[in-house]
């Protein structure tokens, strides 16, 4: 028999590939001692939880099954119709519900209990089958089928979800159709400068490369009359009014943009110019916002004020920072990790001259931070070369090894500079530590970049590292500066693995890693914590019709105008209006119900407009 | 039995103002069974209606919800709509009547089974109340007459009947004895609150006049509303000290009725609330603003005052966008006070000069029955009248000769003379014609271009004449017929252009165009026939407000020309009130009684 460990590592890494969201949220779940583990007559686990015990005391998997069969009788399903299930328990009635090849969605409100569920029983086909859903945020339009001892106990979001007042068939592939092909208006707000200033750049190609109506707020243009106002010789409290001030101005330009442009969705890079007051205008717009906080939130501390302020928050960290963000109301967070555009970090064809002049056998890019000059104070021995600014003002033998007197480089030869070297060294930075951060977890956008040229990398261990790479088949590691120096001997020894490696690394970027991977994550993220900023497009779309077969199954009457109007399955009000409209005579009795729906539409649409 | 279905899927004012029409329906059909169709927001307004047998509401809320949810569906309010109609069919109405100003009523009674209320079949009231609803500012009838032609009905005065139940009647006595109201005492209502914001006199308006009434008059102030006004009720109770009732939010409708009825008068803005005063006694005293006009939907029965303002913008045509907030300060309470005045005591309490200033500001009509038992609005105190005043007037009979059916050459020639007449008598009575000959050769103009209309679209109709034959001789000899309808295609933009730059002959052009837009059937012979039709009747209508305009004119010369130095005086007096234009309301009472 499975330990309780073993069954949850199983789950777990099973939620993370299928809801990596449920997943994160389930690792920091503690179940209190109230619930009570127990065992069936036939030995199958079952929990009791004020006094109401969730599963048969006997039998707990003919209990399951009698569950599937008394509903099916009740209500019988057409074929291959997904059903609602309110309640997890230790999924008895789930498996049993698999076995009839009947899917669809989990609604479990308890956290507690899924974890538990994770701990006792394998849920692995469960969790790769059907969705489990932790919120109710509207009325489902399929049969609900109840667990009582759930409902029992989580009686508060069992109304609720009878009681929602709207109507949104999570799972059905074809609810989605309209939307997943529906462009999106997205305003994207980068940064006056800093790190997440190209991200941006990156993120509206891939947002448009997905069909979206992007416009970047280039907030960048701003940067010299920026950094002029904050040269000015001040005291500290006036540069702040003044710093405010700008700020101020950059964001009543971004809301006023947004008032021309109606965004269905803005997105923030790290660092963006918006104010808090900005912010809550936004909100009070009822424009859906997103942050892509993409620092390191103990270096940084800004997150702070702002997290609350917008409807999603996106990070490259998790664990201990959604715990943080969970401590101040924050609530739809979302790891959102870097990744790479492939367009533009590529494999290149380099010339003699171009391999001369950007390779070398081992090379850095980046800042010269504190942990990366003592640590590569031990590699002066090799032929190492240093790209990158900030180390100019070091006294020290590294300086060298100091590439174009330390001036920042251009995307392009960067680049250049992956392509060319046989090793490129990679270190996330800290102010503190002497090397390499032990508890670094976040994976820097260098480890994606360097990968997605194709290149190889010596990169420093990441807690999250090995969520995005194989270590050692598509990115080598080390954690000290003697593991680097033989990693980098060995690999300077064998250029076969070196390439091998290298090309594996820029496969996964091509597979997981690219910044449409990230956009279309995000996007799906919006979807499920804030659909009104999608709904709000079908809202100005006409009402539709779903599923053509199962309405003419239901009405045979509109048959055949439905297979005239729709396409693909579904069907909108205006083009069944207008094959009603070409036919010109008196319409018939179901065709006229069209008309009334369609004036009906227009009066409400009118009535709200006034 | 008859069993007669009302589609009626407005608001709460338009199933009010249905009520003399529904009255007349079971006196033209005793013993018949009559249904409204309501929708379910205002749905118990019905239970007030004593003649309405059943009501059917239609669930509007749930529509929206489908419609309108997070994901808009089809499905569910296709289902909702056939099962509801399927039941709606089984009933198997002998007559159905369709007062919902928009399209939604039309196809509600084709599916309600009435296989003639479609475009086809429509009787030309209907087809010129679907079209008047988009351009609600040129009706020249009060609704409650309109929903009377609607279904088939001559207007006769008659009183709306709602039903009050005992109940509620106890209430009433019991609330105003809490409040300390002595049954002596008179009783002044106030309703302050209307469905929009610009149809609202201002708050401080009903504080002021408030003042003056309790200053002059022995009365109290009662307050009536609903709960949306219950903080504006607060604070007018607040503002307006001493004894003022406060009934806002405090009642049902029908004690709202019962209420009502014990108010010697009512001041108030154009709401639903005005309409249930209609069947009690008292005495109306509204206000018009925004996109409301009296002549459309101000108080019915006789003996009311309307006032609304004296601007060029008024009706106003986008109430949702315009924030000028002139149009509803515009009246002042002074004026309002001056027609409590006169009500109660049948006395101007304003002097000449105070009162020729405020009708610069605001019109003020009081309501009588015409000759024909129509609802009119004229003005209190005489007023020059304008050629668009007199033009919607030969529209008026224009609209009723044409829409009932009436063709003939000699019934139009007896009708243009009596309707002249009829007007002749109302001018003198109620305007002022200082400059005739002004006004004359303004209506040359207009007359001029319905020359111009009368002459293209006898153009059209040989035409389509053209077309007919060409149809029956030539085939399908594309060319011939697509350079035929060429013509008619160039001549009718004529037409449109110099209708539409003519603004008193709008709602004729307009009309002209609704009746093309809703031409039916595939056949081309069909639709010729149907355009030979419309030009037929569209000639008619001009010809009619050339003659009637011809006949007011030459008889008016003539009288003028006779007239004695009395009659002179009459017509070029100074404004006027005679106490037999407006007497103290007992005296009315006794004549009503």
């Amino acid at each position: 028999m499975k330990k309780n460990g073993q069954i949850f590592t199983e789950n777990i890494q099973t939620m993370r590939e299928n809801n990596p969201e449920l997943a994160a949220r389930l690792m920091y779940v503690l179940v209190p001692d109230c619930y009570e583990v127990l065992y069936s007559k036939n030995n199958k686990p079952i929990f009791k939880i004020s006094n109401i015990t969730f599963h048969s005391l006997y039998d707990p998997v003919r209990e399951g099954r009698n569950f599937v069969e008394s509903h099916i009788n009740r209500q019988p399903l057409n074929n291959r119709e997904n059903v609602i299930v309110f309640g997890l328990g230790f999924a008895y009635h789930i498996n049993a519900m698999l076995e009839k090849n009947i899917n669809g969605l989990i609604i479990e409100p308890s956290l507690e209990i899924i974890r538990l569920a994770m701990e006792h029983v394998d849920l692995r086909q469960v969790i790769e089958s059907m969705d489990i859903q932790t919120n109710i945020k509207r009325k489902y339009s399929s049969k609900i089928w109840t667990h009582q001892p759930s409902a029992k106990y989580n009686r508060e979001a069992f109304q609720q979800l009878n009681n929602a007042d709207t109507v949104f068939n999570d799972f059905s592939e074809r609810s989605y159709f309209k939307v997943k092909k529906s462009s999106l208006k997205i305003l994207l707000v980068s940064p006056i400068y800093g790190g997440s200033l190209p991200i941006a750049g990156y993120c509206c190609r891939a947002l448009k490369k997905l069909g979206h109506d992007v416009h970047l707020w280039d907030a960048s243009i701003f940067k010299v009359p920026f950094e002029k106002a904050l040269e000015l010789n001040l005291d500290p409290e006036n540069k702040k009014v003044l710093h405010d001030l700008f700020l101020h101005l950059i964001s009543e330009m971004i809301v006023a943009t947004c008032s021309d442009f109606s965004p269905d969705l803005v997105i923030a890079m790290a660092q963006a110019p918006l104010s808090k007051k900005a912010l809550e205008r936004l909100r009070s717009k009822q424009i859906t916002t997103a942050f892509w906080f993409v620092e390191d939130y103990q270096v940084m501390d800004y997150w702070q004020e702002y997290a609350p302020l917008y409807d999603l928050f996106f990070t490259i960290q998790e664990d201990r920072f959604f715990n943080v963000l969970s401590m101040i109301g924050v609530q739809n967070v979302c790891y959102l990790p870097l990744a790479a555009d492939t367009e533009i970090h590529r494999p290149l064809n380099l010339t003699g001259h171009e391999k001369e002049e950007f390779g070398s056998d081992i090379s850095f890019m980046g800042a010269g931070y504190y942990n990366r000059q003592n640590l590569f104070m031990g590699l002066l021995d090799f032929d190492f070369r240093i790209w990158g600014s900030e180390w100019d003002e070091i006294q020290s033998p590294l300086r060298k090894k100091l590439q174009r007197n330390g001036d920042r480089l251009s995307t392009e030869d960067t680049v250049k500079v992956f392509n060319a070297s046989k090793i490129n060294l990679n270190l996330h930075s800290s102010v503190c530590h002497e090397g390499v951060n032990p508890f670094g977890d976040f994976v820097n956008p260098r480890t994606f970049e360097i990968a997605s040229c194709g290149s190889f990398q010596l990169v420093d261990n990441r807690q999250l590292l090995n969520k995005h790479f194989a270590i050692n088949d598509e990115v080598v590691c080390y954690s000290c500066p003697e593991e680097l120096r033989e990693q980098i001997q060995f690999y300077l020894r064998h250029s076969d693995k070196r390439v091998k490696i290298a090309q594996q690394s820029r496969e996964r970027i091509l597979k997981e890693h690219t910044y449409a991977h990230r956009m279309k994550k995000l996007l799906s993220f919006v979807l499920e914590r804030k659909p009104e900023c999608f709904f709000h497009k079908i809202d100005r779309m006409t009402p539709m019709v779903k599923d053509i077969n199962a309405f003419s199954d239901e009405y045979p009457e509109v048959k055949s105008i439905l297979e005239l109007a729709g396409k693909d399955g579904i069907a909108d009000l205006d083009q069944i209006l207008s094959i009603i409209k070409n036919r010109g005579s008196t319409p018939q009795y179901h065709e006229a119900i069209f008309i009334l729906i369609k004036d009906f539409h227009e009066l409400v649409k009118e009535q709200t407009a006034c | 039995m008859l069993n007669i279905l009302v589609i009626n899927l407005a608001r709460f004012g338009d199933i009010i103002q249905s009520v003399p029409m529904i009255q007349g329906l079971k006196r033209k059909y005793p013993g018949s069974r009559i249904t409204m169709l309501v929708n379910n927001h205002f749905s118990h307004v019905c239970s007030m209606i004593p003649d309405i047998d059943d009501f059917v509401e239609l669930d509007f809320k749930k529509i929206t919800e489908w419609l309108f949810g997070s994901q808009p569906s089809i499905e569910k309010t296709y289902g909702y709509l056939r099962a509801f109609f399927d039941n709606l069919r089984k009933i198997r109405f002998d007559m159905t009547i369709n007062i919902t100003p928009h399209d939604i009523g039309i196809i509600s009674s084709f599916l309600a089974g009435d296989r003639q209320s479609y475009r086809e079949k429509l009787s030309d009231w209907s087809l010129y109340y679907l079209n008047i609803t988009r351009y609600w500012k040129t009706l020249p009838f009060n609704v409650v007459d309109l929903f009377l032609k609607l279904a088939g009905l001559i207007p006769e005065k008659i009183i709306p009947r709602l039903q009050i139940s005992s109940k509620a009647q106890s209430f009433a006595e019991e609330f105003l004895r809490q409040a300390g109201h002595n049954e002596k005492d008179l009783l002044i209502g106030f309703n302050t609150g209307a469905s929009t914001v610009e149809k609202q006199w201002p708050p401080e308006h009903f504080i002021d006049l408030a003042g003056m009434i309790r200053k002059n008059f022995n009365v109290r102030v009662i307050l009536f509303g609903s709960e949306s006004e219950r903080e504006l009720g607060e604070h007018l109770t607040d503002k307006m000290h001493g004894s003022t009732i406060n009934a806002i939010a405090k009642t049902s409708l029908m004690e709202l009725a019962a209420l009502m009825d014990r108010t010697r008068i009512l001041i108030t803005n154009d709401s639903g609330p005005m309409h249930i005063a209609a069947a009690c006694s008292t005495r109306r005293i509204s206000l018009h603003m925004g996109k409301e006009k009296c002549a459309s939907t101000g108080p019915y029965g006789e003996g009311h005052i309307a006032l609304q303002p004296k601007l060029e913008c008024h009706p106003c045509k986008n109430p949702e966008t315009c924030s000028n907030r002139y149009c509803r300060e515009i009246i002042s309470p002074d004026l309002v006070f001056s027609m409590v005045g006169l009500l109660l005591r049948g006395e101007k309490i304003l002097d000449r000069e105070r009162i020729t200033r405020e009708l610069k500001k605001a019109y003020v009509f009081k309501s009588v029955f015409d000759s024909r038992s129509f609802l009119d609005f004229f003005p209190v105190w005489k007023t020059e009248v304008t050629i668009s005043e007199l033009c919607t007037r030969f529209c008026r009979y224009m609209w009723d000769f044409s829409l009932s059916g009436n063709s003939s050459m000699s019934e139009l020639e007896r009708n243009t003379r009596n309707s002249a007449d009829d007007l002749i008598c109302i001018i003198e009575k109620y305007y002022l014609t200082k400059d005739l000959f002004e006004l004359k050769k303004k209506w040359k103009k207009t007359d001029a271009v319905l020359s111009e209309l009368m002459m293209l679209t006898q153009q059209c109709q040989s035409l389509s004449n053209e077309l007919k034959k060409a149809l029956h001789y030539a085939g399908n000899n594309i060319k011939t017929l697509q350079k035929l309808s060429g013509k008619i295609e160039m001549i009718d933009e004529r037409i449109i252009s110099l209708g539409e730059a003519t603004y008193d002959l709008k709602p004729l052009i307009r009309m002209l165009c609704f009746e093309k837009e809703n031409m039916y059937g595939n056949q081309i012979s069909a639709l010729v026939a149907q355009t030979s039709l419309i030009y037929r009747n569209f000639h008619d209508r001009c010809q009619f407000l050339r003659k009637i305009g011809k006949t007011f004119f030459d008889r008016c010369t003539l009288r003028h020309k006779n007239m004695t130095d009395k009659f002179k005086n009459r017509l070029s007096a100074e404004p006027i009130i005679k106490s037999t234009q407006l007497q103290p309301l007992e005296r009315l009472n006794e004549k009503i009684a």
